[in-house]
């Protein structure tokens, strides 16, 4: 079976997931889906796909980055450290009110994601990105 | 969870191995050192979270250990055993910072009964600490709490439209597509309102003040047309800046007040007529920079010019009403005009145009650091 690529979906809302499910299922990805951050990690190392959609806010208010943080730097997720994550989150990003990203304090050193979307997602932006990304 | 961790100083062997095999029994693990030093350097290599130390040794007496543990970290439960059990000699110790004394001899029980208490203590202390910095960062990031609550379900039902509208769930007739689309629109502006609603409880004064910096109003004012070049677009709108390059810098903090001239140009674009213009200009005045943003739009009657800064208030002209809007985004502008120590002046003609002119304090010429105190005072 010749897909564009394996995305895997870390998003505790249903509704989301199943939209953007749709979407990249549509334009010919595979899609895997795990809600909430440990569950994820695991289907990382499982599944291994060519990119990540993780959401910010989960069970906990950093969640996304726990995750991230893990996949970046934690020795089982050697080989798969650079797979392109792409954070989404429905806080805004534009407006500043979305944590206190500049605050090192608060973040400490917080990994980078490969790329940042607001939701909602708009179906053409969303698959524009995650071919973008995995081409790279 | 781990085990609590005891640390016991004494110079007498045989009261330390005593003590520890009496702790034993506690499930705690333990650690000995037989003076001062040696007891304060396992603390700074290893936390500890209770130390037994002895009142009466050599070189280092348990006195000066209790206030170096103090000085090191006063969360650790220090309790002193004391040879010559006077009240002075306790209160002496406790006075340094050490939570209990336990006078010699004492039995098994009277020291498991102090050290319990000790560890239960050391707990609360650490579950209340734990507590607090949560809510600390509950109320930290309030705004973004808040955020996420009203953006999801607006997001989740947003999404679920874009993907009808698309059609990956099957081809929708025209009457269908067009419902859809105008309850795209609609969740449109509700998300736009939650937006403008959680920035009008974002900008507080206080902390863009902390934030003021000298800098150039032509990046804000080049990074706020940047997102807006499309709107002008549609409307054919043609955008002229004028700032000249030699414009002193200001005070200022760049994301809101490129939000601020963001609204503003955003205005001017909105309610003006297709095919008009928008001009920007930039000048220095007195001890003011005055950013300028004139349109050719329906412009604001003279009795409504008083109220436009208010929040949530809309104007009465029909032309206003069918653009859709939050009502807010004045309101932010002045706002968040006011936290910078400036003010803002507007001049309409209705029918002609409106010209909003935004007073920002001039930085003092010995650059960049600034002198924010002055500002602080006019932005209260």
């Amino acid at each position: 079976m010749s897909t564009k690529g394996r995305v895997l979906i870390v998003d505790d809302d249903p509704d989301f997931v199943k939209t953007v499910k749709m979407v990249l299922l549509a334009d010919g990805y595979e899609v895997s889906v795990a809600n909430e951050g440990r569950k994820g990690l695991e289907l990382v190392l499982e599944y291994k796909p060519d990119l990540i959609l993780l959401d910010i806010m989960m069970e906990s208010i950093f969640e996304g980055f726990s995750f991230l943080g893990v996949l970046r730097t934690a020795p089982e997720y050697e080989e798969l450290k650079s797979t392109p994550v792409l954070m989404v989150s429905s806080v805004k990003a534009d407006t500043g009110s979305r944590f206190t990203f500049d605050d090192g304090e608060d973040m400490g050193d917080a990994p980078e994601p490969d790329g940042y979307m607001d939701k909602p997602l708009k179906p053409k932006d969303l698959l524009d990105r995650v071919a973008a990304l995995i081409r790279r | 969870m781990e085990p609590p961790k005891i640390l016991v100083i004494d110079d007498e062997e045989i009261s330390r191995i005593s003590c520890e095999r009496i702790l034993r029994r506690l499930g705690v693990r333990v650690q000995l050192a037989a003076t001062g030093r040696a007891g304060l350097d396992i603390l700074m290599r290893e936390p500890h979270d209770l130390v037994l130390v002895d009142f009466k040794m050599p070189e280092m007496d348990g006195m000066e250990v209790t206030r170096r543990i103090r000085e090191f970290d006063p969360e650790i439960v220090t309790i002193v055993i004391t040879g010559y059990a006077t009240i002075e000699s306790a209160v002496t110790v406790m006075k340094e910072g050490a939570y209990d004394y336990l006078p010699k001899p004492f039995t098994p029980d009277e020291l498991l009964i102090v050290v319990k208490r000790g560890l239960e203590k050391r707990r609360l202390d650490q579950e209340s600490k734990a507590l607090r910095e949560e809510k600390e960062a509950m109320e930290r990031n309030f705004v973004t709490l808040v955020s996420h609550q009203l953006r999801s379900p607006l997001s989740a039902v947003y999404q679920y439209i874009e993907v009808l509208l698309s059609s990956i769930a099957g081809e929708l007739n025209a009457a269908q597509q067009e419902m859809l689309e105008r309850i795209r629109e609609r969740l449109d502006g509700l998300l736009q309102l939650t937006n403008d609603w959680l920035d009008m409880s974002r900008i507080q004064a206080g902390e863009i003040v902390n934030r003021l910096k000298a800098d150039s109003v032509m990046e804000c004012v080049k990074s706020a047309l940047s997102a807006l070049e499309l709107a002008a677009q549609q409307r054919q709108i043609k955008i002229d800046v004028q700032i000249p390059g030699d414009l002193p810098p200001v005070h200022l903090d760049r994301d809101t007040l490129r939000e601020a001239l963001s609204n503003l140009i955003s205005n001017a674009i909105k309610y003006n007529r297709i095919g008009g213009e928008v001009r920007i200009r930039a000048e220095e005045r007195d001890d003011w920079v005055v950013v300028e943003c004139e349109d050719t739009g329906f412009g604001v009657d003279e009795k409504e010019i008083p109220f436009i800064f208010d929040q949530f208030y809309r104007g009465k002209a029909r032309e206003v009403r069918e653009q859709q809007g939050t009502g807010l985004g004045l309101a932010i502008v002045h706002r968040i005009v006011r936290a910078h120590g400036g003010k803002i002046e507007v001049r309409s003609q209705p029918g002609k145009g409106s010209t909003f002119s935004v007073y920002l304090n001039r930085a003092k010429d010995n650059g960049s650091s600034g002198q924010p105190e002055h500002v602080a005072m006019k932005a209260l």
